[in-house]
């Protein structure tokens, strides 16, 4: 390649970043997760100096970047959104703008703190408020990545349930029929960190990093893989299944600590005024004459809806392209009556109010969580053990894609 | 201070030479590893070694990457990776991590005409295909390609005026 084609190259990355919006996001706490993660092992071949050096360069990293109070910038910053989406109504990205997704991806960056990606088809709707962001996810799929800090909380809401974070990288995934809740699944993935799902009716789940979980009326709970140590034909197939054990059995132990420390008398408290909080926002919500009205429309537009869909389950494709305009239509009023629905929740004094009140439940509760649980040494042994599973699961994964590309090379 | 000050700028890097988002960042996280197994940055208080040493380790990272994908599209043996890494240095002499850069061809791009912010839209924002953009815009597929050259050009040299406004 010439010179004049590198520069080239060189434009066209950066127009991925300028015009799609991949900007470049803060990779520190990933680095030190997965530093974390393989220091065990490593340890013993290091010399100790330079452990103790690398851990001062990446500590200072941290310490760099971790956002401080006082440095906070005067004027909050507004949602933005970037690469390819629509916006429902006024066409103005903002609170309770209903943002959708079609062929392609799209960021939001919402106060500053919260980056969320997007994935196409999706539709969600901008709630929250300063230093509690919030979207509410009505279908498709969102990452989002959080920067940590005590004060701030970030949630995704559906109509399944919330996950909650103040820092962290999960994604959010809603798939069954569209407007049909008992229908509905909710898959939350974390791939950094810690998350807390509040499901309808059920006491909160924890999700630590790469764990996954599903929600829904048909499947609840969190999902589990099931090891197949009969099946395993190959010694490493055997190791693998023998691994998943283990990992089994150690989050079972700590799935078992995380349910004393929800016992705790400060813990339990503080979850009780935050489900208080939450019953007081939601009851003074729904006893307001505007709220039951909207509420009414939704569900007359999510039976619309239902019936649009089983008409064109029964009919033919020409059916499916002629009522396309009528199916999107119902689909765009269905989310923006929800963003109305927030709206007014911001809008009224008394619901803002009880809702600033339900978050700062919320944010205290999981503090108060998240400090327990990283005050127990056994948890934190457990924390460690899996990690150094998860690490032998990698390299074993690592040889038996090995092995199968020889057999592929030799079969050819 | 070595992660916050160099991981914006090896994420570009790597994505210049033709890493996609996710590898991007899947390489800066594996460079900043490999720097805690072994050798010590050149000198701590000199950015552009510094810079120069971690684009090394990520350069390399990246060539075993596409050695260890058999169906990787992208193939570049290291003298070209060599030529890239001198029109790098060439364009941020200073060890800069070239968010002026993009802060400025954002500016330019809004100053583009209609016709041209609209293929970029359709190139970076909607990721169409060249062929979908032959289609869109009445071209042929190798005209889309030469315009899209032109275009970036013209916004290089936008870019370079601008900062040479602003001193950068």
């Amino acid at each position: 390649m010439k010179r004049e084609e590198w520069t080239d190259r060189l434009v066209d990355s950066f127009l991925q970043e300028a015009v799609a919006g991949e900007w470049p996001s803060d990779q520190t706490r990933q680095i030190l997760a997965r530093a974390a993660s393989r220091g065990r092992r490593r340890v013993r071949a290091w010399a100790p100096l330079a452990a103790a050096a690398a851990v001062l360069v990446l500590t200072a990293g941290v310490w760099t970047w971790w956002p401080k109070k006082g440095v906070q910038p005067p004027v909050y910053p507004p949602p933005a959104a970037s690469g390819a989406y629509t916006v429902e109504g006024d066409a103005q990205v903002r609170r309770g703008a209903v943002i959708e997704t079609h062929e392609g991806e799209a960021r939001l960056l919402l106060g500053g703190y919260a980056r969320i990606t997007m994935r196409p088809g999706s539709t969600a709707v901008i709630a929250g408020r300063e230093n509690a962001e919030e979207i509410f996810l009505t279908r498709g799929e969102v990452e989002c990545e959080v920067q940590g800090r005590k004060d701030r909380l970030f949630s995704v809401q559906t109509e399944l349930g919330t996950v909650s974070v103040v820092g962290t990288r999960f994604t959010v995934q809603l798939t069954g029929e569209e407007n049909d809740m008992n229908a509905k699944t909710m898959l939350v993935k974390v791939i950094v960190g810690t998350v807390m799902v509040t499901s309808l009716g059920a006491s909160p789940s924890v999700l630590h990093a790469g764990e996954r979980g599903t929600w829904g009326r048909r499947r609840p709970g969190l999902g589990t893989e099931r090891p197949t140590i009969q099946d395993a034909k190959t010694p490493l197939e055997k190791a693998r299944a023998a691994c998943s054990l283990q990992e089994r059995a150690l989050k079972a132990q700590r799935q078992q600590i995380e349910n004393d420390v929800l016992q705790d008398a400060e813990v339990a408290a503080a979850m009780k005024a935050s489900q208080a909080a939450a019953r007081a926002y939601h009851t003074e919500l729904n006893d307001h004459p505007e709220y039951g009205d909207l509420k009414q429309a939704r569900e007359a537009a999510a039976a619309e809806f239902q019936k649009l869909m089983a008409r064109l389950r029964r009919g033919r494709r020409e059916d499916w392209q002629k009522n396309r305009q009528e199916f999107s239509k119902l689909r765009t009023r269905s989310a923006e009556l929800r963003g109305k629905m927030l709206k007014l929740a911001e809008a009224v004094p008394e619901l803002a109010e009880l809702k600033k009140k339900k978050q700062d439940a919320l944010i205290s509760f999981l503090t108060k969580y998240q400090e327990k649980l990283n005050a127990n040494k056994e948890y934190a042994d457990l924390g460690k053990q899996l990690e150094g599973i998860a690490e032998w699961v990698r390299e074993i994964d690592d040889q038996m894609t090995e092995e199968r590309r020889t057999r592929r090379d030799a079969d050819r | 201070m070595l992660v916050t000050e160099h991981q914006a700028e090896l994420y570009r890097y790597v994505k210049y030479l033709g890493a996609d988002h996710a590898l991007a960042e899947d390489l800066v996280q594996e460079t900043f590893l490999a720097t805690l197994k072994g050798a010590w940055p050149p000198s701590l208080s000199d950015v552009p070694r510094r810079g120069a040493w971690l684009r090394g380790i990520a350069r390399h990272l990246l060539l075993r990457h596409w050695e260890r994908e058999v169906r990787s599209p992208v193939r570049l043996d290291s003298r070209a990776l060599e030529r890239a890494e001198q029109v790098w240095t060439g364009t941020f002499p200073g060890g800069e991590d070239g968010t002026l850069h993009v802060e400025a061809l954002r500016v330019c791009v809004e100053q583009m005409p209609e016709r041209s912010r609209e293929m970029l839209d359709f190139r970076y924002s909607q990721r169409k295909s060249r062929s979908e953009m032959a289609a869109a815009f009445s071209m042929s597929e190798h005209g889309v390609k030469s315009a899209l050259q032109r275009i970036r050009a013209r916004l290089w040299e936008c870019v370079q005026a601008r900062l040479k406004l602003e001193g950068a």
